[in-house]
């Protein structure tokens, strides 16, 4: 596992991103970069994590247990916002605030104790607390004053070996955007695409009005995302359905001409059509399968921001490729991305392409240049459709 | 910051467009040496003088001839176009001319043009005759500029020409209220700093 932080000099706020090997995961946390935050890891029985963290909230007074799954655990402390304990899953951002995190470690029996903010001093005691609530519980014959004793039962685990979310704050902020947007967004039943863009860039600023929210200028996107996700939840088939019938004479005409081409063609030939360059042509069954198998999942998301950077995804696996197979070392320009992009878009077959590039295109409100894959991508089934002579 | 103005990179495959744009924006030129940049696209800032300046938005395109009818699609947006023709290559010249019908008929209305006659450096093998290509440029109310990728030769003249020739145009719509996305003229505070800045990379 990799850890990864950026600091951002206008806020104590800082963002930690940590990479699983299987799952890329990036989450956000307040967390003092200061030194004398502590961190421990005790043995514990595993199997009984939510009996443990049931004992561990019995024993913090005055901390309040903010967030829960099977996996960890967040207590915190937030001497003037008694809302908080009402509000039990919601995260606020105080300078007066302190923080502590319990992840289960898989594979280790053992429970990783962090101090994420605060005074160390006062956190270091609550952590004390938590020691004693997890030896009780593993045996109750046995009570410990002071964690060096629990200490030495530890087992030390380095972060790279640990496959787990540690920082799963951004938890707390959907589900702090999803009670806001659930009280109070209205979705009009007729609305375009701009009147949506319009819609979510509005929610975005009622929500950085938002008390308990963190608002650095690194989470903000985040919240665009998840504001998105709420509302295309809702509305995405209807929507979609709308522009797979505005396209669909458009995507027939293209199947049916990929279809065609892939019948009476062999791959190699395809290619020579192309004018794909030699150098840019990898050793494999099926040149640039990695894109084509990504631009496939486009399939699985539902919001135009995500489907946008699915399609810039299957670019940098084209350009990766592309680099890595390029022995002449030349620089690839249009005259050589277009080709394997023609390629791609033959050879991926991706139901209602077209409604999916225009659904993505006519909610991005950004500068072209963001969306230029989706011009590519367009002018690819054109190509294949209209110009490609079988 | 002011919003980048799209243009485009017009010109038959294998004419330099890539090189030029790559010279213009990182100072490069690809003679086999190692690379591993996207010369696609690009963003420049252009020193107008006087205190101003534009951001252009570089877009290459294919050049090769299968994919000439698509590239329309390109033009949208776009407020000048680079059309590049290869001097050691007379074909490559008589190819600009359909372009700019092409510009005429589908770009932008009023979209400015500059053609360049790439691979200058390379005179001995000069296909062109200069008086009949500036003829025709001036016909068609482009500048016209002898460039080499290889040694820079007129690149920086022609993509500034074309940034006061849009951002004339640009002045002439802010007056008639005519405000479009995008087409905004920086002021720049310290014009000598952006002068230097000009020079370097994009």
């Amino acid at each position: 596992m990799q850890q990864h932080s950026e600091s951002d000099d206008q806020s104590p706020v800082h963002v930690i991103q940590f990479q699983d090997k299987n799952n890329e995961i990036e989450s956000e946390a307040l967390w003092d970069q200061e030194e004398g935050q502590q961190e421990y890891h005790i043995q514990i029985n595993t199997d009984r994590i939510l009996d443990i963290f049931q004992s561990i909230e019995t024993q913090i007074d005055p901390f309040t247990c903010v967030f829960k799954t099977n996996q960890q655990m967040i207590v915190m402390y937030k001497q003037k916002l008694p809302l908080l304990r009402r509000l039990g899953y919601l995260l606020c951002k105080s300078e007066a605030k302190y923080c502590i995190i319990l992840v289960k470690l898989e594979n280790q029996n053992s429970l990783l104790i962090k101090s994420l903010k605060g005074d160390s001093e006062i956190n270091d005691g609550i952590m004390k607390k938590i020691g004693n609530a997890i030896y009780q519980f593993s045996d109750k014959n046995q009570h410990l004053s002071h964690i060096d004793e629990i200490m030495q039962v530890q087992i030390y685990i380095r972060h790279e070996d640990s496959r787990f979310n540690p920082f799963h704050l951004d938890s707390l902020s959907v589900a702090m955007i999803y009670k806001h947007l659930q009280d109070k967004i209205v979705i009009p039943e007729k609305i375009n695409m701009k009147q949506l863009y319009n819609l979510v860039e509005k929610e975005h600023d009622k929500i950085k009005e938002e008390p308990l929210l963190i608002k650095s200028i690194q989470v903000s996107q985040f919240h665009i995302f998840t504001i998105e996700r709420y509302i295309f939840n809702k509305i995405f088939d209807q929507m979609m359905n709308q522009y797979i019938e505005k396209y669909q004479e458009r995507q027939e005409q293209v199947d049916q001409k990929k279809m065609q081409l892939r019948q009476k063609y062999s791959k190699a030939d395809l290619i020579h059509s192309l004018e794909i360059k030699d150098q840019y042509l990898p050793q494999s069954e099926i040149p640039y399968h990695e894109a084509i198998n990504e631009l496939k999942l486009i399939n699985l998301y539902k919001t135009p921001t995500e489907m946008l950077k699915q399609f810039q995804y299957v670019l940098v696996l084209i350009r990766g490729v592309a680099f890595q197979c390029n022995q002449k070392e030349e620089i690839i320009a249009m005259d050589d991305e277009l080709p394997i992009l023609i390629w791609v878009a033959l050879m991926s077959d991706v139901p209602n392409l077209y409604a999916k590039i225009f659904f993505v295109d006519d909610y991005i409100q950004e500068i072209e240049n963001e969306k230029r894959i989706l011009t590519n991508l367009r002018v690819s089934l054109d190509y294949i459709s209209k110009e490609w002579k079988l | 910051m002011s919003a980048p103005i799209k243009i485009v990179m017009l010109g038959e495959g294998r004419v330099g467009k890539t090189c030029l744009t790559l010279k213009y924006c990182k100072d490069q030129f690809n003679e086999n040496q190692q690379s591993s940049i996207d010369a696609t696209f690009f963003e420049k800032s252009v020193d107008l003088g006087g205190g101003k300046n534009i951001t252009l938005a570089i877009w290459d395109t294919a050049g090769q001839e299968i994919f000439h009818a698509l590239t329309t699609v390109y033009y949208r947006d776009a407020y000048g176009a680079v059309l590049v023709y290869d001097v050691t290559y007379k074909e490559s010249f008589m190819k600009v001319e359909k372009w700019v019908e092409e510009l005429r008929s589908f770009g932008t209305k009023d979209i400015s043009i500059v053609v360049a006659g790439n691979k200058s450096d390379m005179k001995n093998q000069m296909q062109i005759d200069k008086n009949e290509v500036e003829e025709y440029c001036k016909k068609i109310g482009a500048k016209h500029f002898f460039t080499s990728a290889k040694s820079g030769i007129g690149i920086n003249e022609m993509f500034k020409s074309l940034g006061e020739s849009i951002s004339i145009k640009v002045q002439a719509q802010e007056s008639k209220g005519k405000k479009k996305k995008g087409l905004q003229i920086k002021d720049v505070k310290d014009p000598k700093k952006q002068n230097q800045k000009n020079d370097g990379c994009c």
